[in-house]
């Protein structure tokens, strides 16, 4: 078997006391930086790119990563606590794995989370050892149609995905839209929205609206009620899953990796849709949907192992072609570069030892981060213990620290507090921050997708229905809203509204 | 022997008086050199090596800042307004000190006004390739082809040397080509290899390794020369098409900083040139450049601002 005889060859490479510890380094500060919101593997990759310089480029390769897979974990821990996305694909976590914790089941959200995240891990670095090329190459049979209509499918299950009223929901996504134009369009070079602030010439921060909308305004309305505290202490009970809660999490955690492998090879979008992807199957698999935002531990699990398994596959662009898939992925290309190698689609069969000894690190980094959350767990759940006027200034300090870093821009900082204000407004009308951000991730670049579409096709709109790819995608999309429509959707989701 | 350097240096600053002062225990703190654009880019590449180099030669430590946005436009304004004297610099590229003047007309800064050139870095040439499939190995037999069919070639964005450099290509050689637009090289190169789109212009370090794995074909380079790493592949010029661009990377300071302190930097910049790391970006593509007298330098960046603000208002282009 070729493949045993590969991973072999990573085995070699990896199992020095050198490279396992550069590989739980990064996942250590992965953890580290993924549990201080605001603070990014894309920042932190950046900051510590000149000191990669003095590495051989395998240790190298396999700290950096370490960070980004590492940070997917990290992530998890803050928006499950105090209701902050530090990425994209968290937002998700936030919506029951905040409502778990604030039923006392903290521990269990962020045990299901990890063992999720673990076994999603495995299974992806599987999947990247033994099928990358030909997952590259299918990667690369989505062109522009394709990608517009994945993100239509994606927008329409944002809004399938949403709790209560079905148009405050469509409202949001289409707050988000708009929020998302902001900036320089790609097709013509104008400026949109910008009222002539440089600042806004490469549109909003993802970070800086989703700190904002979360995070920010998460203290503000909790400053309203002094008592909610009480919840916390009483029922810290339960710190680990029982078998229960496994058998629960176990179907949704193996359809999340499925989601997750597939679409973490699509650059861009594919993380963030992997999570909502999956909430949105497991909420339309359950057989009481309504329990969906009050604390379900299929949306912790399901949406969990997507992000983590699509943090994974997003590095099979990057090793097999050559081609970033994201901001993370572009650093790595940074320091690859600084040491010399360019990445393409060379890499595997001139320097096997860095294209297998990685993926052998990733495999190992999860067995690393596996044994440092689980520990981990029982502190985590004791800092909601801390007093709320200690625990929010120290947020909002770690908060502002992150956004400033991202661009080193005071104005990012101030805009996250308008976002805050904003979502203050958002929680007293009832409207869900989750579509609206989905819709400014999507947006972007479902607009961008279609306007190159059209132009290569040079107008021609049935591109979109006689590419097979593109058509199957928006046959899903269709099949979305006539289940939407469907009488007995419909009750179920007025009586998800009732309860709610 | 610290106390004779330390003597030394007390005898150069009375000598050289007042102004000389600043440049002699220069630098005395660590210096910071804004890259106008997101670390792991093709900038911050140029400047990592540098930085490190300098940070040796000048005894205090060389600090990166991305400060990016409005294509290096956020940071070369701020580099214009900061203090000058040699701890805040600029690694400038042909889109901050060249392209943005023509391109934004609300600019905040003045290229040629507001900065003094310290040394020229760093260039690449922007290559034109093509996916495999493409019937064409030659300008000639793509001036054939598209009389044919529709070619259409991406570019990293609007007003990129990429963008510009076709262009610039397409009115020199009469060949008609539809430009695509991406955010970016990488997803452009994506398009190119998933065959969406027949043709791109790139600068050569982000598709030279798509050129040696057969994934891309390069038709011609836009440098006066043939680069070494691709000896076989001939220039426009070579093809018969007049245009010569290349993209580039220099060091730049607020221009009011002491011709002592300019000089010192541009010393160690060209000591720089042969220190390992930066040697390395040799073999990713870049060419880099050799010593420069002031006046070459003043010459050339005024060369590139015309070039450059032509090709930016003959192809329409505009951000506002």
């Amino acid at each position: 078997m070729e493949l045993f005889g590969n991973l072999g060859i990573g085995f070699d490479a990896v199992l020095t006391l050198a490279n396992l510890g550069y590989c739980f380094l990064g996942a250590l500060l992965g953890t580290l930086i993924g549990v201080l919101p605001g603070l990014g593997p894309v920042a932190t990759i950046a900051m510590l790119l000149p000191i990669t310089y003095g590495l051989p480029p395998l240790s190298a390769l396999i700290m950096l990563a370490g960070i980004y897979y590492g940070a997917q974990y990290g992530g998890s821990t803050t928006a499950i606590l105090v209701n902050l996305p530090g990425e994209s694909s968290s937002v998700v976590t936030c919506l029951d794995g905040y409502a778990m914790a604030r039923q006392g089941r903290a521990g269990v959200a962020l045990g299901v989370a990890a063992l999720g995240s673990f076994f999603a891990g495995t299974v992806a670095t599987m999947i990247i050892a033994a099928a990358a090329s030909p997952l590259a190459e299918f990667a690369l049979k989505f062109g522009p149609a394709e990608y517009f209509s994945l993100m239509l499918l994606g927008l329409v299950a944002a809004v399938v995905l949403a709790q209560g009223d079905f148009f405050k929901a469509l409202a949001m996504v289409a707050l988000g839209l708009v929020l998302g134009s902001v900036g320089t369009d790609v097709s013509s070079g104008e400026e949109r929205f910008t009222f002539g602030i440089p600042e806004l010439a490469d549109g909003i921060s993802f970070v800086v609206l989703s700190m904002g909308l979360f995070g920010i305004a998460e203290i503000i309305v909790n400053l309203e009620h002094s008592d909610k505290r009480e919840v916390f202490k009483q029922k810290i009970g339960s710190l680990l899953p029982t078998r229960h809660d496994l058998k629960a999490a176990a179907k949704p955690a193996l359809r999340g990796t499925l989601l997750g492998s597939v679409l973490g090879i699509l650059p861009g979008g594919g993380a963030v849709l992997s999570s909502f992807t999956s909430y949105t199957l497991e909420k339309r698999l359950a057989a009481d949907p309504s329990r969906f935002g009050k604390g379900a531990i299929e949306g912790v699990a399901g949406p969990e192992a997507a992000n983590n398994a699509g943090a994974q596959t997003s590095f099979i662009p990057l090793l097999v072609m050559g081609l970033p898939s994201n901001a993370v992925m572009a650093l790595m290309v940074g320091a690859m570069m600084i040491h010399g190698i360019v990445p393409g689609p060379q890499i595997m069969s001139e320097r096997p030892t860095l294209f297998w000894g990685l993926i052998v690190s990733m495999w190992i980094g999860n067995v690393f981060l596996i044994l440092l959350n689980m520990p981990l767990i029982g502190i985590w759940v004791r800092l909601l213990q801390v007093p709320y006027r200690l625990l929010y200034p120290i947020i909002l300090v770690f908060c502002c620290v992150g956004i400033y870093s991202i661009n080193n821009s005071a104005f990012d900082v101030g805009l996250a507090l308008v976002f805050g204000l904003a979502g203050y407004l958002f929680n007293k009308l009832g409207c869900e921050p989750a579509p609206l951000l989905l819709g400014f991730v999507l947006g972007p670049m479902m607009e961008e997708n279609l306007r190159r579409a059209m132009l290569l096709a040079r107008g021609d709109a049935t591109v979109f229905f006689t590419r097979p790819i593109s058509a199957t995608l928006l046959a899903l999309a269709l099949a979305l809203i006539l289940l939407l429509a469907s009488p007995t959707a419909r009750k179920t989701r007025e009586e998800a509204f009732r309860e709610a | 022997m610290k106390k004779i350097l330390f003597a030394a240096i007390v005898l150069t600053a009375l000598t050289c008086g007042f102004s000389g002062a600043s440049a002699a225990d220069y630098p005395n703190r660590p210096v910071k050199i804004v890259v106008p654009f997101p670390a792991g880019g093709p900038t911050d590449i140029v400047a990592r090596p540098y930085a490190e180099a300098l940070g040796e030669s000048l005894h205090n430590p060389v600090i990166i800042e991305n400060r990016g946005g409005a294509g290096g436009s956020i940071g070369a304004t701020e580099v214009a307004k900061s203090t000058a004297d040699g701890y805040t610099l600029l690694l400038g590229t042909v889109g901050t000190q060249a392209i943005n003047e023509a391109l934004y007309p609300k600019l905040a800064y003045d290229p040629a006004k507001d900065f003094r050139p310290v040394a020229i870095l760093a260039a690449a040439p922007v290559a034109l390739v093509a996916h495999p499939s493409v019937p064409a190995n030659t300008v000639a037999e793509l001036a054939t082809l598209a009389k044919k069919r529709e070619l259409r070639f991406g570019s990293a964005g609007n007003g990129t040397p990429g963008h510009l450099t076709g262009e610039l290509f397409k009115s020199a050689s009469g060949i008609a080509l539809t430009h695509v637009p991406y955010k970016g090289s990488a997803p452009a190169l994506q398009d190119l290899i998933g065959g969406h789109i027949e043709l791109m212009f790139d600068p050569l370090q982000s598709v030279l390794a798509h050129i040696r794995a057969g994934k891309l074909k390069v038709i011609a380079i836009s440098s006066a020369i043939p680069s070494p790493l691709l000896p076989q592949t001939p220039t426009f010029g070579a093809s018969g098409v007049n245009v010569e661009t290349t993209a580039w990377w220099g060091l730049f300071a607020p221009v009011a900083t002491p011709d002592s302190i300019v000089a010192r930097l541009a010393k160690e910049a060209d000591s720089a040139r042969k220190s390992a790391a930066v040697k390395q970006l040799e073999n990713i593509g870049l060419v880099l450049q050799g010593t420069q007298t002031p006046e070459q330098q003043t010459k050339f960046l005024q060369d590139e601002r015309a070039k450059w603000g032509k090709a930016v208002r003959d192809s329409g282009a505009r951000v506002d």
